[in-house]
């Protein structure tokens, strides 16, 4: 559970979430929604499979998402959404630090 | 844990927490501890178990993805799947709080009509999409 509140207490990551919650993207598609860097969507996308939150399944060259979340945690992302969970400035930081450097060596 | 296994724990776990109920309100009622009626404690724990674990069960329904090589229309499916797991969470959630707060006499009539309610738009919802598929049309909503 520890994972999936990390998971959703990104602004992007929950962003990506709400674009699966529509339908099934590749990864192409997912990255141009966001001013973001190639290698950190991709460390985004790491957090997100590490929660069991989305799947990802290749198919031919494409790589494609799909959401994988369950009932609770749909209403935990609607939640997060609505009343905003984020994490402290200085943990925020630090994560973004985390997710950039981990993108960077993806 | 693979997850055949963990769902076999999971009913074994239910079923243990029902039995064992039964036992606790027997024990304290011949204790003399507790005073309520025990084939009504009884029923509503069961109800209580039963409905809880059933929305346990829904809530991991979109979960349950099958490779989409197999899916024909993926957003078709997808949003079906959600549909289903949320209706029969709702249901099984309503059931649950219908053996707990309804009228003993109710609770029965009540707690069926939430779940069957629920199994009954779920299968309203599935023969809409095989109809609207058949049609040729992919949207769910």
């Amino acid at each position: 559970m520890n994972l999936v509140f990390k998971a959703l207490s990104d602004p992007t990551r929950r962003k990506v979430l709400e674009l699966l919650r529509k339908r099934p993207m590749t990864a192409g598609e997912l990255a141009d929604e966001f001013p973001v860097a190639r290698p950190t969507m991709s460390a985004h996308f790491a957090v997100l499979r590490e929660a069991n939150l989305v799947e990802q399944e290749k198919v031919g060259r494409e790589i494609i998402y799909r959401l994988k979340m369950s009932v609770l945690e749909e209403a935990l992302l609607s939640f997060a959404q609505a009343f905003g969970m984020e994490l402290s400035p200085r943990r925020a930081k630090r994560t973004s630090a985390k997710t950039k450097a981990k993108g960077a060596t993806a | 844990m693979n997850s055949a296994i963990k769902s076999i724990l999971g009913g074994v776990v239910a079923a243990a927490l029902m039995i064992g109920s039964a036992f606790v309100v027997r024990y304290l009622k011949a204790r003399g501890i507790f005073a309520g009626d025990v084939h009504e404690s009884v029923s509503r724990s069961t109800g209580v178990i039963t409905g809880i674990y059933t929305a346990f069960l829904a809530n991991s329904v979109p979960k349950t993805l099958i490779p989409l090589a197999q899916v024909r229309e993926p957003v078709f499916a997808q949003s079906l799947r959600r549909f289903i797991a949320v209706t029969l969470v709702a249901g099984s959630l309503l059931f649950a709080a219908a053996w707990l707060f309804a009228p003993i006499a109710l609770a029965l009539p009540l707690s069926l009509a939430c779940l069957g309610g629920a199994f009954a738009l779920v299968v309203i919802a599935i023969l809409a999409c095989g109809i609207s598929q058949a049609k040729g049309r992919n949207s769910f909503r």
